[in-house]
This record gives structure tokens, C-alpha cells and sequence, in this order.
């Protein structure tokens, strides 16, 4: 069974905010197997051009995929996302993942999306294809 | 197992296949780093497909030998399509392929496509991932 659903140009993705303590970052790296130091050791991030351990990227861009579950009720059937890291995201930091339908056609939506920091700085920028046509879970 | 040199693979290079199945634990541990609630309706009885990619990625940070040479790795890019859902329990195959490998500005840069299919072959998702490895003679 299949149904439609539609979004314009300036429609918004829900927007997350969420805390990445290192807590959080400890448990994802438990969770996917990312072990890299540069998120977990703080003697060795902070020989690291980043001075201090970072979160993953992969865990800042789960916020957008969050985002994205609520909009289509987690049918991601046909979704695409392509984003850039752009900047570390430091453990303690809030974090604002939102985004914003910027071209339609008739086959689906597009929306920029991002992960803005609490300096302002992006996280993370990209975009993200979602289908109009779904088929029901 | 040696880990393999980035600087010495060539394009086209395949990683794995792997095969791999997430436990509906594994799955909610998940889904709690990431959303604080392992109840969101949306991944209640499937796989959060960045999880998927995320399998992925931390196979190819093992195999590059990443975490024992403490290699210092930028992510910086992702790009993710899924085409079906799993449910945990299933069984995932991911076979990962080095599309480009090259220096630039002295850190090596290296791009690799991922293809996730369950086991009657159906595509689940495709990925893009982009890693800057450092220092030059990585």
C-alpha cells in the first residue's frame, strides 16, 4: 500500500537539540565500535590538532536521521543525505540539528540541513532527498 | 590480522565483504547514545540505518589499523541512501570499496563506497564515506 506525502519550500524538519557529554560520546563509541582515541583518550586528543577529544561525527549526524524519522515516520525508503563535517563538536556542547525544505520536484524534497554548535559554528551541512511516495511499513 | 597501509592501496580496492547481525540490544544501545530513548516509535523494530554505516566505518578504522597506530583520522564527509530497512536479528552484508585515495595539502584523503545487502541480495543502503588521515606519510 503506498500514500503520499508532501512538503514545500520552506517547510522545517523538526528540530533536535541535544547534550553531547562525553557520557553520550562514551556510549556510542560502546554502541557502533568506534573506539578512535581522538573521541575517548584525553592524554592523547590533546596532542590532536583538536587539543581535547571530540564527539564522533557519525553521533552529531544520528540527531539529523532522528529528525528525518520524525518527519516521515520512519519510513526512510528513498531518503538520501550527504553532509560534510565541518566542525568538532566538543563534549559538554548542545548541539541544534534543523533543517528546511529548499526545492521540491515532483518526486521529492530537498532540504538543506545542519548541526549548529553553541558558538554558532556548523557542525555539520549538507542535504537531505526525501521521497514524496512511500510505501506504508 | 596486519592492517593494511592506505598509501599502498590502490583504487578500487575492495574491504570485506563483512557479514554482521545487530541484537535488538545492540540496536536499542544504539538508538539510546544517540536519542536518549531507545523507544522512539520510528526504530522500534528496525535497525537505525545509521547504525548500519556506522558498522561500516568502524571496520574500515580496524582495518586501516586507525585506533592501534593511533592514526589521527578526520570524518569529513558522509553521504547515506537507504533503499529498505533491517530488523535487528537479520543478517547484513557490507562489502566497501576505495573509490579515491590522494594527498592533499599533506594529509591523505580517501573515499570509500559502502553497499549493505541482506542475504537474498537485496540492496538495504549505499554510502560515501570521506577520511583525511594525517599525517602525510599515512
Amino acid at each position: 500500500m503506498s500514500k503520499k506525502r508532501q512538503w514545500k519550500v520552506g517547510d522545517s524538519l523538526p528540530t533536535i537539540e541535544r547534550q553531547v557529554d562525553q557520557q553520550r560520546v562514551n556510549k556510542y563509541a560502546h554502541a557502533s565500535g568506534d573506539h578512535n582515541p581522538i573521541h575517548l583518550d584525553a592524554d592523547y586528543a590533546a596532542t590532536t590538532r583538536f587539543g581535547q577529544r571530540v564527539a564522533h561525527g557519525m553521533l552529531t549526524l544520528a540527531f539529523v536521521w532522528e529528525a528525518i524519522a520524525n518527519a516521515t515516520d520512519g519510513n526512510f525508503s528513498g531518503v538520501t543525505v550527504k553532509v560534510r563535517f565541518t566542525s568538532p563538536v566538543i563534549p559538554g556542547e548542545t548541539v541544534t540539528s534543523s533543517g528546511k525544505v529548499i526545492k521540491v520536484s515532483d518526486s521529492s524534497a530537498t532540504y538543506d540541513i545542519q548541526v549548529i554548535r553553541p558558538n554558532g559554528e556548523a557542525a555539520i551541512i549538507g542535504t537531505a532527498t526525501i521521497p514524496f511516495a512511500i510505501t506504508s511499513p | 590480522m596486519p592492517h593494511l597501509n592506505l598509501a599502498d592501496l590502490p583504487i578500487g580496492h575492495v574491504f570485506g565483504p563483512i557479514e554482521f547481525t545487530l541484537s535488538e540490544k545492540e540496536s536499542a544501545d544504539y538508538i539510546s547514545a544517540t536519542g536518549g530513548n531507545e523507544h522512539h516509535p520510528a526504530f522500534s523494530n528496525i535497525v537505525h540505518p545509521l547504525h548500519l554505516d556506522a558498522v561500516a566505518i568502524a571496520n574500515l578504522i580496524a582495518a586501516l589499523g586507525i585506533v592501534e597506530n593511533r592514526i589521527e583520522t578526520i570524518h569529513a564527509g558522509q553521504q547515506m541512501t537507504v533503499m529498505n530497512t533491517v530488523a535487528p536479528g537479520a543478517t547484513v552484508r557490507c562489502t566497501s570499496t576505495l573509490k579515491s585515495n590522494n594527498m592533499r595539502r599533506e594529509s591523505r584523503w580517501a573515499t570509500i563506497a559502502s553497499r549493505f545487502t541482506a542475504t537474498d541480495g537485496t540492496t538495504i543502503a549505499e554510502t560515501i564515506s570521506t577520511l583525511i588521515l594525517l599525517p602525510q606519510d599515512q
